[in-house]
């Protein structure tokens, strides 16, 4: 039977068959009854029961399964309310029938999916926003100092983070720089921890950078994953002593073009990164970095070392090295930020960027230099189409 | 021609895991290394686990984020991490975000193993 069950054909063929076996078995049994001629209303009532037969069968599993299902196709193909069918059959209306049914299942996961994903993009550029909102727009003046700095993300939401924040004394500028493992969400979140902490603790009149370091890492420490940290340099710039100091939490080199030379200094940053041990007391110190009229400061993160060219190789710190030694001499931070960044990307060329960058240059012009505005950039502010094409150049 | 990429755990004296790491190892061997370590470390018999660094040529920030958490899960359980035969690289890489302030480095995997039983 279910041969018979499973294929309109064979269906056909059996109600053509059960046609001509009723037709053949009344021959037989008027033949044997002898019965010569039979009355055409008696023959009109047989075949039309046996056709009524047919037809109640052939309507009940057939052309009802059929206009089921049509009637649900039509609506999901003209937008209107659809709903899945229960398949009573199962020959090609009931295959059919369920293949109709996985397709609005699937519709539905991918509607979903499409609903989930727009919003999930939407909270994104939230995101994105409120992280621009952190980031520094303008800085305090600073005589003496020529600063610019830039960062951009890989993502919507980027690790990297740079910020300018003055005592409240106004004696002291803190300049820091930090890069949180990796790039996306989970680096921007520690980002902004890092950056409310900071800029509470100074707010609050913590001095040095030493303190500064070490209490953001108490903090941070028991409210994030070991596997999740943030490197750091924090600059301390005394402007009546016009004197610079340093405190590195596991960052980068410090790089000091020193004019008077032209060479350039590699310091180890030092310290250990913020979020993987809770007491990070006895590691961090705080030091000077002896500045001359005309030398230079560079900070950068690792996006920039580590991003590599179309056959695989990385920038290096010596590159980077040998682009400030050709540059340093120049007269403005933003010139030497330009070239810097110039030959960064030459290298890279369509290397497509895949984590955060940040660098800041500051020059120290002297005391009774003209008060300079900082310069800052964060590029953050791209539609993702547009940032996911986007090559490295700054320039 | 590179070294290609390979981690893989080594039981020494039912007591100590090596983890010996080779070539690049960056983010796109995260997770590999989870999952040949992670079971390792609820192993109550072992004292401490060695990172072999010695055919190791460049490790990135989330692979140094994930040795920092072993040093973290392994602290807490009274276990000891310790990193082995590291190159200049390699050295300079753990040494800029501090870890040497908290792991001890040694020459070799042997030397290493040796100071669990010191």
């Amino acid at each position: 039977m279910k041969f018979i069950r499973e294929n309109l054909i064979n269906k056909a063929f059996l109600l053509f068959t059960v046609l001509v076996a009723a037709v053949v078995t009344v021959g037989i049994v008027l033949n044997r009854m002898q019965v010569s001629s039979i009355s055409l209303n008696l023959f009109l009532a047989v075949s039309v029961l046996v056709l009524a037969f047919i037809l109640i069968v052939f309507i009940l599993d057939v052309i009802i399964p059929l206009n089921r299902v049509i009637k649900q196709v039509t609506n999901l193909l003209t937008g209107k309310n659809y709903k899945k069918v229960n398949p009573i059959t199962i020959d090609e209306i009931g295959v059919m029938t369920h293949f109709f049914n996985e397709i609005t299942t699937d519709l539905e996961k991918i509607s979903y999916d499409i609903k989930e994903r727009r919003r999930m993009s939407s909270e994104l550029d939230i995101a994105s926003k409120i992280q621009q909102d952190v980031l520094p727009k303008e800085a305090p003046e600073t005589p003496g100092l020529d600063i610019v700095a830039k960062t951009r993300s890989a993502a919507e939401v980027g690790g990297d983070t740079f910020d300018f924040l003055m005592s409240p004394d106004k004696n002291q500028l803190f300049v820091y720089i930090g890069d949180v493992t990796g790039h996306g969400v989970p680096a921007g979140l520690i980002m902004m921890m890092v950056d409310t902490l900071v800029t509470a603790m100074v707010s609050q009149g913590v001095s040095n950078g030493r303190d500064l370091i070490v209490n953001t890492n108490n903090l941070l420490t028991p409210r994030i994953s070991s596997r999740l940290f943030m490197t750091s340099v924090m600059l301390r710039w005394d402007k009546q002593a016009q004197k610079m100091y340093y405190t590195g939490a596991g960052h980068e080199h410090i790089l000091v073009y020193r004019t008077k030379t032209e060479i350039v200094e590699t310091i180890r940053s030092g310290g250990i990164a913020l979020g993987m041990i809770p007491n990070v007391a006895q590691i961090v110190q705080e030091k000077e970095i002896p500045l001359e009229i005309g030398d230079t400061i560079v900070l950068y993160s690792d996006g920039i070392t580590e991003a590599k060219d179309k056959i695989g190789n990385m920038y290096e710190l010596d590159k980077l090295t040998a682009s400030l030694k050709r540059h340093g001499y120049r007269p403005s931070a933003e010139s030497i930020f330009d070239n810097l960044t110039k030959d960064f990307s030459n290298f890279v060329g369509e290397y497509v960027q895949v984590d955060d960058i940040t660098m800041i240059v500051i020059k120290y012009l002297g005391k009774d230099s003209a008060t300079s505005k900082v310069k800052l950039e964060v590029s953050v502010d791209e539609s993702q189409a547009e940032r996911k094409s986007k090559l490295w150049g700054w320039s | 021609m590179p070294i290609v990429a390979q981690i893989k755990a080594e039981l020494i004296e039912n007591t100590y895991y090596v983890i010996h790491m080779t070539g690049e190892i960056d983010v796109n061997q995260l997770p590999v290394l989870e999952s040949i370590t992670k079971p390792l470390l609820e192993e109550n018999n072992v004292k401490g686990f060695v990172i072999n660094c010695s055919e190791l040529t460049f490790i990135d920030s989330k692979i140094v984020g994930y040795i920092a958490y072993l040093y973290t899960t392994l602290t807490h359980s009274n276990k000891k991490l310790l990193i082995a035969g590291a190159n200049d690289t390699i050295n300079d890489i753990l040494t800029l975000v501090g870890l040497n302030a908290i792991i001890t480095f040694f020459p070799t995997v042997d030397e290493a193993i040796q100071s669990f039983n010191i």
